[in-house]
């Protein structure tokens, strides 16, 4: 099959791939088989094959992330010019716009690159700037990239790897999570590379807007053998017909015979019905006055931008989020007033995360939904193999590729007896094959008298599945109605981002930012740098401006020194100085502190109770018995001595927290600690997690509700801890690949002086005596 | 047979970490609804502190993994308003410093029930003289500080040194950990 490989070259190959297999060391057969096939430069790659075909662990391989920074075996050889040797000559973008980034803003996530690169700092704005302008992505370098919008972070994904004057560009999946509207973005960008001379290698499952200027298409197997190589679409289109275009469509039987229900089909008896259910998060409202009645027999596809709520909808009309206005009723029952029990017979629901379902520790328990032992269910090893996993029945569920673990998500959801049926993406990372066997699934549930409700971005799928949709953007409900009219209504197309044309990329995307991941970098410095970063800030607390490391060690050396005060005169002296800290020297708001250090302030009283009531008492004090304390003034002065000393230490981490940035703090280890960048960056990467975690925390206390395994909530840490860390354990590794494809390797990812750095941090005298006076005044104070 | 550091090992140790902080912090409301006069209950929450200093190092086996998570972790939990300030980070030091030395006496090359109970105990024991010195200890009769002691010692070994172990174990059952210390070792040691 791998003959390709042996045609005439007119020109030297700008890559040529000859007999590579790879296999991953816990595996036992390659993934990737006997691949051979070559590119010239200037080309545009599509590689295309069913899922789990290795098509990424060949683009891995590609661009030396395979073996470099993820461990596998390689045989065979891969050829590249020796234009793309070397650190950032081959970008690589990867499907998950998160987990490719380890700074917050634009500016200093560009940098990394050209830090890594040993880039001159006078030099990095220019190449920021113009790399920023390749991607037509119009941000200033202060913006924070976890409020943009998935199709922006792609772009900014791409700007990075311009930026290191990339040669050939990889991207894997680069539209997977994508709205229509950020798709063809990303798209247009892709076609704009190639217009500019760029060699570009793309992995995708919905290449159709693509074809007309690929280059070439390389087709892989699901054995992971290379089919064929074709120079153009038609070429391809003769040589694979009947395959992957076909199978998106229904049969024409199957949908007349499921036109069913309509949205005003009275008849029709209701199973689900919202009425004026809003949602909203604080200050931030989601969506509101959203109306909406499911009936049997329908199939409704929720459609809208990134970011306008589709998923929680869905969780709202499952009964698994509460609406903060309104009622959803299941058959005329408030949903809330059901207990869940009998809710989740009634309700079947598939998330975007699949591990987050996950019970058993194998996958056949998975399925059947008890521990099964020895003896396997026929009808439960029957469904298995229907969904390809019956080889797979006795490992764990976690250890499945992403496709099979949603298709076992889908596979356990679809074997309930449910009347509504809710799924979240629920053919997201599957083949054709696959697709198509879910949502045959679907259909028949929905010709059994069910209702389905899916949320996709796949408007192949809504045209040819659905039989109505419902349109989600702009905080409400823009449409509801067949799916025919839809696409009469250009206006709704337009505001929902599901039209091809390019909109105001500004908009969407800030709804889903967490508040948490910003409070790690408090905004002292980010919003003032512009262009040329480092602009003066209007105004800063002196303590704002202090060096952030040196500042971090005086403040903890400050902290430790007060715990050292042992009676109230003392105290009284140390308190002042933290009070001059808080407020004279870092500028804090005193009631915004009050407001975060009250839970703090309350477990104080309790503690002063503590030790009014059980000091030890020294003999010939006077105390009190009762019951079983035993209560002194002795022991209330004692108390108050303990809790002044550890509230200063709280006041002055409060100091720190507000009068830094954490991007600075972070990189000021590296620049000015010398500590190794490797845990520096790392160390930044990583906190980037705090924002998603909360979000997995609530999907997955919504899981185990569905699935009636929540338990008492003392448990859930222990029930918890394993799909959510093991999720913590896949970012990691995922972060660190990404870093590593960005050139974060050997001597600048390991000292700290082979790097160039984009923030310029200097200490300056003026930090160090200021810092020096933080340690000394408190322990004069402590002495005098 | 000490390496040393990979990428992913140090983002795995911040991402742990940050968990074990949020864990940490969600730990201090628990011991807040305590009654303030139940010490053997309060000495009993105190491994759970401990975690994030077994289960790094327990995972990525790399000297100096279970002080730096356990000062992560106590940042983590000073960033989320938690209630000892920047104590937490001397809390963090010293507890980190004790299980640390557990690995570092085994030169990193134990990493069993036995070194993370060990382990989990004394930074316990760690958390124990803080809580002697700093938090009025020391005003206790003698009875209550042996009490907590030993109490703290025991929840050292369950709460901070088996549970982590365990979980450790878990994950590594899981397949997640195939590319980390842990799920190498065994792989050569099974061949």
């Amino acid at each position: 099959m791998s003959g390709a490989a042996k045609q005439p070259w007119t020109s030297a190959p700008f890559v040529r791939v000859d007999n590579v297999s790879i296999r991953y060391e816990q595996d036992h057969r390659a993934i990737v088989r006997d691949c051979s096939f070559s590119f010239s430069r200037g080309e545009l790659v599509l590689i295309t094959g069913p899922s789990g075909c290795g098509k990424s662990t060949l683009a891995m391989a590609l661009a030396g992330i395979i073996p470099n920074s993820v461990e596998a075996e390689v045989d065979g050889r891969i050829w590249l010019d020796d234009d793309l040797k070397g650190p950032g000559k081959i970008g690589y973008v990867f499907q998950d716009p998160e987990t490719q980034f380890c700074m917050r803003q634009v500016g200093d996530e560009i940098a990394f690159g050209l830090e890594n690169l040993k880039v001159e700092r006078d030099d990095m704005p220019e190449r920021i700037e113009r790399s920023l302008a390749m991607v037509n992505l119009d941000v200033p370098c202060s913006a924070n990239h976890a409020s943009f919008s998935g199709g922006m972070k792609q772009k900014l994904a791409i700007a990075c790897a311009l930026a290191m004057d990339a040669e050939l560009l990889i991207l894997d999946e680069p539209t997977a999570n994508l709205d229509p509207q950020s798709t063809r973005t990303v798209f247009e960008q892709i076609v704009a590379l190639r217009r500019q001379g760029r060699t570009v290698v793309v992995i995708e499952h919905k290449y159709e807007p693509l074809l007309p200027y690929v280059d070439r298409i390389v087709s892989l197997s699901r054995e992971g053998q290379v089919e064929g190589v074709f120079e153009s679409a038609e070429a391809w289109r003769s040589a694979v017909e009947p395959n992957p275009v076909p199978v998106r469509q229904p049969s024409r039987e199957a949908l007349s015979a499921a036109s069913g229900a309509f949205a005003g089909d009275d008849a029709v008896p209701l199973l689900l019905e919202a009425s004026g259910v809003a949602l909203s998060y604080g200050q931030r409202t989601v969506w509101t006055g959203v109306d909406l009645a499911l009936r049997r027999g329908e199939w409704v596809a929720i459609v809208g931008p990134n970011g306008a709520g589709k998923s929680s909808l869905l969780e709202v009309l499952a009964g698994l989020r509460k609406p903060s206005a309104g009622e959803v009723r299941l058959q005329g029952q408030p949903l809330a007033k059901i207990p869940k029990s009998k809710r989740y017979a009634a309700i079947s629901y598939g998330f975007q995360n699949p591990e987050y379902q996950f019970l058993f520790e194998r996958v056949i328990d998975e399925m059947a939904g008890r521990v099964v032992g020895d003896d396997r269910p026929a009808d439960t090893l029957e469904q298995l193999a229907e969904f390809g996993l019956s080889n797979l029945a006795l490992a764990s569920p976690y250890e499945l590729s992403q496709g099979q673990k949603r298709r076992l998500a889908v596979a356990t959801m679809l074997g309930k007896r449910s009347d509504v049926w809710l799924f979240d993406e629920p053919t997201y990372g599957q083949d054709a094959q696959t697709e198509r066997l879910i949502l045959e699934k679907l259909k028949a549930r929905q010709m059994q008298q069910g209702t389905v409700v899916t949320v996709t971005h796949d408007m192949d799928l809504v045209r040819a599945w659905a039989t109505r949709v419902v349109v989600l953007a702009d905080g409400g409900i823009l449409y509801d109605g067949s799916v025919d009219g839809l696409f009469e209504r250009g206006d709704v197309l337009a505001a929902a981002h599901l039209l091809d044309d390019v909109l105001d990329i500004e908009e969407d995307g800030n709804r889903e930012t967490s508040n948490k991941g910003r409070s790690l970098s408090p905004q002292s410095s980010p919003q003032s740098s512009s262009q040329p970063r480092r602009m003066p800030a209007p105004r800063r607390s002196p303590f704002g401006m202090l060096h952030p490391g040196c500042k971090g060690l005086a403040l903890v050396a400050m902290a430790t020194i007060i715990l050292f005060a042992w009676n109230f005169a003392q105290l009284g002296r140390l308190w002042a100085l933290v009070i001059v800290a808080a407020f004279g020297l870092s500028w804090c708001n005193p009631w915004k502190m009050m407001v975060r250090l009250s839970p703090a302030l309350a477990a104080y009283l309790i503690y002063l109770w503590t030790f009014a009531a059980n000091a030890a008492v020294p003999p010939g004090t006077p105390s009190v018995h009762w019951l079983w304390y035993n209560i002194s003034w002795y022991g209330m002065w004692k108390g108050v001595l303990v809790a002044l000393r550890t509230l200063s230490t709280v006041v002055l981490g409060y100091v720190m927290l507000v009068s830094t940035d954490g991007t600075d703090f972070a990189v000021s280890l590296s620049q000015t600690f010398r500590v190794s960048p490797k845990l520096a960056y790392g160390i930044m990467a990583g906190t980037g997690f705090i924002g998603s975690f909360q979000r997995d925390l609530e999907v997955l206390r919504m899981a185990r509700s569905l699935r009636g395994r929540q338990g008492w909530w003392i448990f859930h840490p222990v029930s918890y801890a394993l799909p959510l860390l093991s999720q913590a354990v896949r970012v990691s590794e995922r972060m660190a690949v990404a870093m590593e494809a960005r050139g974060f390797f050997g001597d600048p990812a390991q000292f700290a002086s082979r790097r160039t750095y984009f923030r310029v941090l200097r200490l300056r005298p003026w930090d160090v005596a200021f810092s020096a006076g933080l340690v000394i005044v408190p322990l004069v104070l402590l002495f005098v | 047979m000490v390496r040393s550091w990979k990428l992913r090992d140090v983002i795995l140790m911040v991402v742990f970490a940050i968990v074990c902080g949020g864990l940490y912090r969600v730990w201090d409301l628990v011991y807040d609804l305590l009654p303030g006069t139940a010490y053997a209950a309060q000495a009993a929450t105190t491994g759970l502190w401990m975690i994030a200093g077994v289960i790094v190092p327990y995972i990525v086996r790399r000297p100096g993994a279970a002080l730096l998570a356990e000062l992560i972790a106590a940042a983590i939990e000073n960033m989320l308003g938690g209630q000892w300030g920047l104590s937490n980070m001397v809390s963090g030091l010293i507890q980190g410093i004790g299980s640390e030395l557990v690995f570092l006496f085994f030169a990193y090359r134990r990493f069993n029930l036995l070194t993370c109970v060990l382990s989990g105990a004394l930074a316990s024991f760690a958390g124990v003289v803080q809580w002697y010195f700093q938090y009025g200890g020391d005003s206790m009769s003698a009875w209550v500080i042996f009490e907590y002691t030993v109490v703290a010692l025991v929840s050292g070994a369950i709460l901070g040194g088996w549970l982590p172990k365990s979980i450790g174990d878990a994950l590594k059952r899981a397949g997640a950990l195939r590319r980390f210390a842990i799920g190498q070792t065994d792989r050569t040691m099974a061949q």
